[in-house]
């Protein structure tokens, strides 16, 4: 009882934290790929130009 | 039905490990530390999971866009030359082939893992994916255990939990080393409620384990995790209550038994037991003093010839009072291991390995300038550290997936920590060289109103 109690919380905790860790890991990389352009979209001649 | 779950779980892991192969890793400690075959007994168990994890891994990092850049440190040198001694002293072994060469693949596949930690984690949720490796492989299977030990009353026979950590004192010391580990994902999931709960009944379940597992140097090294852990902690009162609460609860369940074996580290010098450790010791240092430079290979004094032929020495060390060895040892010691198994050298590159991991810890466990995270990481790796060297006196776990995996994240985190500081220190200029630009633009301006174009 107790083996097959531990066996299904396991099974269920591997899958769903990977799915996890794999979403949480592409929303990281996202932004920090939109962080890196606005920082280029902010580069400093281009924003006083905008600013004007 | 278990086996079926597996199978059907397959194809999806296999997915995450290729596509993001941090998690791979994660699923390559999770499967080497306690097998398939302790989850389902049929079919599945026909997989090499654990290879077949560790070549997803290898595949996706080769395959990855952004891979990490990579310096190599001080612990990563070390590791690799005791890599170096461990071959060297395997083509001039002295004991039984088969067994030398078996401790050899143990060995050089726990070295593969930690040049591929040491490759891909690079943050917080790399660290975070391995802690729950250990977490849902070792801490699961004690927990298995720990609830039998706390149903019968006491009275459930505590066994291995896998080929590796094979016997009780083996699965207590895993266990042990766990706990800190599972305090990492404690203070990461501060605001998750149940997640805390269910982490914190997974540390009383440990214990409970390592308490019914009847291992003298589980015991100790139990209590030399409460104390470091006391004194480290910021909430002194709440945990202090929590471990006498699991603390009496544990001991209420023990048998007289339990109190005799533990009152008997007082006087091991009478004990059976630990005078065949201290002759399994003697045997690891005359091999050293016989080949000090490659030691007698993996497991060597298990060898009948080989401490045999030790056996003419053994006046060396008369001044430690020992019968003399009726039958082969293993060296029941991380320090006589590497000792006896690598010779002096490999000893203390081993050493210097593992104590640079620890200094890196405590470093960084009272550096203000680290992130949060960081400091806690380095914190718990170090009680688990100190863990390893207290309960791994009297055992032979020298070379395992989890101190190697504590060292690559030591090395790791110095890397990250100096990166992190590279960019705060990155910042400032940036804002100056902004700054300067800006008012660049505006002299170009003016210069350009000067001469009469238009303002754009």
């Amino acid at each position: 009882m107790i083996d097959n109690v531990i066996f299904l919380i396991v099974m269920v905790a591997v899958p769903v934290l990977c799915f996890l860790g794999s979403r949480a890991d592409a929303a990281e990389q996202k932004e920090k790929t939109s962080k890196a352009s606005l920082k280029m979209r902010r580069k400093p001649h281009l924003q006083t130009r905008n600013n004007r | 039905m278990r086996d079926l779950l597996l199978i059907g779980l397959f194809p999806v892991l296999l997915f995450y490990a290729i596509k993001r192969p941090f998690i791979g890793l994660a699923l390559w400690l999770w499967t080497s530390l306690v097998p398939m075959q302790t989850w389902a007994f049929s079919f599945a168990t026909s997989i090499r999971w654990n290879l077949v994890f560790a070549l997803a891994t290898i595949f996706g990092y080769l395959i990855m866009k952004d891979k990490p850049k990579v310096s190599f440190n001080g612990v990563f040198i070390l590791v690799t030359f005791l890599l170096f001694f461990a071959t060297l002293s395997s083509f001039f072994h002295q004991g039984f082939d088969p067994l030398v060469w078996q401790g050899y693949e143990r060995f050089f596949k726990a070295y593969l893992f930690f040049v591929f930690v040491y490759l891909i984690v690079d943050k917080k949720m790399h660290v975070e994916a391995l802690m729950w490796a250990c977490v849902l492989s070792i801490t699961a299977t004690a927990a298995k255990q720990g609830f039998k030990v706390l149903f019968s009353g006491g009275g459930h026979v505590v066994y291995g939990m896998s080929s590796t950590f094979n016997d009780n004192n083996l699965s207590a010391f895993a266990t042990l080393v766990c706990i800190p580990l599972t305090l990492i994902l404690i203070s990461f999931y501060k605001q998750k409620f149940l997640v805390k709960v269910a982490l914190f009944g997974a540390i009383a379940i440990s214990i409970l384990f390592v308490l019914g597992s009847d291992s003298r140097g589980g015991f100790l090294g139990l209590i030399v995790l409460a104390f470091f852990y006391f004194i480290n902690s910021k909430n002194k009162v709440p945990i202090l209550f929590g471990g006498v609460v699991v603390g009496a609860i544990g001991i209420s369940l023990m048998d007289a038994s339990w109190f005799e074996r533990m009152n008997s580290i007082a006087d091991a010098g009478e004990d059976s037991s630990f005078m065949g450790r201290v002759t399994a010791w003697k045997l690891s240092v005359l091999m050293a003093i016989k080949s000090p430079i490659w030691g007698g290979g993996f497991d060597a004094i298990a060898f009948r010839p080989t401490w045999e032929s030790l056996l003419p020495y053994w006046n060396m060390l008369s001044f430690i009072p020992t019968p003399y060895p009726s039958k082969g040892h293993v060296a029941h010691s991380i320090y006589f291991q590497v000792l006896g198994d690598l010779g002096f050298i490999a000893f203390f590159i081993f050493f210097a390995a593992v104590l640079s991991s620890y200094n890196k810890f405590a470093r960084f466990s009272k550096d203000k300038s680290a992130p949060e995270w960081i400091i806690t990481v380095s914190m718990f790796c170090k009680i688990a550290i100190i863990c390893f060297l207290v309960a791994g006196a009297a055992l032979s776990v020298a070379y395992n997936e989890i101190v190697l995996m504590l060292m690559a994240v030591a090395a790791k985190i110095q890397i990250i920590h100096a990166r992190h500081l590279q960019q705060k220190m990155e910042q400032p200029p940036l804002e100056k060289d902004k700054f300067d630009h800006a008012r660049s633009e505006q002299k170009g301006s003016k210069h350009r109103r000067a001469k009469g174009f238009p303002n754009l």
